[in-house]
């Protein structure tokens, strides 16, 4: 299993996604495995081949609560090599043959983009929320 | 003619698109053409007042595709300013991050840019022209250049920490040690990555002949090169001096002190762009920039040259002199330099994982400030980069300047965009082949707009065809 972190470490809270992989990490779980990266990438793909379950945490401005959702291949083509969400990172990995057999999204809610290297007091407790729910996945 | 004034929009100058306009002659025919770059950054400004010791961290974010050249060369100018060399552990160490760099930045710039012009063609969908229409159509090539790119992103994460924005290169030399574990997950992969470096230049060699009239019409004329080497004449990408020739080889300028660069280079301002211009200063006598025009970049790097120094690279090299001469000067031809780059590095990457002195523990050379100017310098994918420092006695920047390699190929990107023009562009009206001929023309020399401001295959761009009389025959956007 492979679980990404997905955010900025300058942008406050769009960094919850990658403080919850920093918790999953120090967990040293079995069969899990962990990526912390500023934004998707094609690069990624690769890495999704095979897997039982891929799980991107992602700071989210559209939701209210901690949301947990499959993600669905994006089938719009409109695809973009530098703006790549998970819909967009499981199909390119479709195209090429390194589909995972599951991947779901877990989105966090997040109203304090500002600049700044420090999760807010909200969003440290969302990560908390969000570790919870990323760990009933891989668990 | 009639002199023509052109306002860039401001939308444009905050989402960093590039406008390109041409200009007819009374007879209808091409007579000037125009690449402007509309971003407005401030690095040089906003980084006084700043400790030197933040200038690779600073610096680095100029660009989320080529930090890694940013921070080698803020290393290198930090490196002057304190006065040390760098043990060379840390020296070894740089050396594999830029290799790094230089393999994912030409990975990205063939296989998700470009390849789609030279394996789906020119002609093609525009729609579809893109690494997306490359992976329904050739999945394999696709899996290939994403390989590739993914080995060198890991090569730069092992030695900087991060894939994007390393942290651990740092003036003195860098801050970890390398592991004997990094060094094996790096020399498990680069065979692999060599094989597909391999097969890439078989690859471009074998649907180059379908591109005669690109080759002819882009960009193909004499031009000065600029570049490291070494003074054996060995291909040569992060230390050392700079050594420029002109277009049939004889050496204008053999093996300068990178500092010494506002003797020979100066940097022209335009009123129509943020991108500087610099040339060769003895070859400009009035306000024109244009006769000091010099390209910099991998065409200019194995012009330069004589071999590069590893078995496979140079075979190729040969075989593409024999095809193009020993001095090649169209600028097509930078999609073939870059891809014996890339087999160059990945065979001095195997070289490094075999050297002890790789993974020695001493890393770090400390010390106060020592100058109150350094210059560091380096190649970074797209040609040389230069920065140059000035500092109080306290190490706090007072002065800055930053000489990109999309900078100083921007005469010789104007002056291909006319003579793409020139060749394509017949009558009043701008047809979409024309644009995507321009596109590849722009393409061709990777600049860092093109990857900063790109969506799919397709670079954000503006292009206005200009009557004599000024009136704007027709303008076509591309979002």
């Amino acid at each position: 299993m492979l679980v990404v972190g997905v955010g900025s470490l300058l942008r406050t809270d769009d960094a919850v996604g990658r403080a919850v992989v920093e918790r999953v990490e120090a967990l040293h779980l079995d069969d899990v495995e962990v990526a912390s990266v500023h934004q998707l990438t094609p690069e990624l793909a690769p890495d999704l081949a095979g897997r039982r379950l891929v799980v991107v945490v992602d700071a989210a401005v559209d939701v209210d609560t901690v949301t947990v959702s499959p993600i669905e291949i994006d089938t719009s083509g409109a695809l973009m090599t530098h703006h790549l969400g998970p819909a967009g990172l499981l199909s390119f990995a479709a195209k090429l043959g390194w589909r995972p057999e599951r991947a779901v999204a877990v989105r966090i809610p997040v109203r304090e983009l500002e600049v700044g290297t420090e999760l807010s007091r909200q969003g440290t407790a969302l990560v908390e929320q969000a570790l919870t729910e990323v760990l009933a996945l891989v668990r | 003619m009639h002199d023509i004034h052109h306002t860039i929009d401001p939308v444009t100058r905050i989402e960093g698109h590039a406008k390109i306009t041409l200009r007819l002659d009374d007879a209808g025919d091409v007579a000037d053409a125009r690449f402007h770059v509309t971003e407005f950054r401030g690095f040089e400004e906003f980084c006084k007042g700043r400790p030197v010791a933040e200038m690779p961290g600073l610096t680095a974010r100029t660009c989320g595709i080529c930090p890694v050249s940013h921070l080698i060369a803020a290393s290198k100018a930090g490196d002057a300013i304190l006065g040390v060399i760098p043990p060379p552990a840390a020296m070894r160490q740089r050396r594999l991050l830029n290799l790094g760099q230089l393999l994912q930045s030409h990975s990205l710039s063939f296989f998700h840019l470009s390849a789609p012009d030279l394996l789906l063609g020119m002609d093609h969908d525009p729609a579809t022209r893109n690494i997306f229409g490359l992976m329904q159509a050739e999945p394999e090539i696709a899996k290939r250049g994403i390989r590739m790119r993914q080995f060198g992103q890991e090569v730069i994460r092992s030695v900087s920490g991060r894939r994007v924005h390393g942290h651990q290169i740092v003036p003195g030399g860098v801050t970890e040690p390398f592991t004997a574990e990094q060094r094996d997950v790096i020399k498990g992969d680069v065979d692999e990555i060599l094989s597909a470096a391999e097969a890439t230049l078989e690859l471009l060699t074998s649907v180059s002949d379908r591109f005669d009239r690109e080759l002819a019409s882009f960009g193909d004329f004499p031009s000065l090169y600029l570049s490291h080497v070494q003074p054996d004449g060995t291909w040569e990408h992060i230390d050392g001096n700079l050594t420029m020739i002109d277009h049939d080889g004889s050496v204008v300028l053999d093996q300068f002190d990178p500092a010494d660069y506002r003797e020979h280079l100066g940097e022209a301002g335009k009123s129509d762009s943020y991108l500087k211009a610099p040339y060769y200063r003895p070859r400009v006598t009035g306000d024109d920039p244009r006769p000091g025009m010099y390209r910099v970049g991998p065409l200019a790097r194995i012009n330069i040259a004589e071999r590069f120094g590893t078995p496979i690279a140079d075979q190729g090299l040969a075989d593409f002199r024999q095809r193009y001469g020993r001095i090649a000067s169209s600028a097509f031809l930078y999609h073939h330099a870059r891809v014996l780059e890339v087999i160059a590095c990945a065979e001095r990457i195997a070289a490094l994982m075999d050297d002890p002195v790789l993974l020695d523990p001493r890393v770090r050379a400390q010390a106060g400030i020592n100058a109150n100017r350094g210059v560091g310098a380096s190649e970074a994918p797209r040609g040389t980069l230069l920065h140059d420092y000035e500092v109080d006695d306290d190490g706090l920047i007072t002065a800055m300047n930053l000489i990109i390699a999309t900078g100083q190929n921007d005469l010789a990107m104007n002056a291909t965009i006319l003579s793409i023009a020139k060749e394509f562009v017949d009558g009043p009206e701008l047809t979409d082949g024309m644009l995507n001929r321009i596109e590849a023309g722009v393409r061709a020399y990777d600049p860092c707009l093109s990857c900063s401001t790109h969506a799919i295959g397709q670079m954000p761009m503006k292009v206005q065809l200009i009557a004599p009389d000024g009136e704007m025959l027709q303008e076509v956007r591309r979002d």
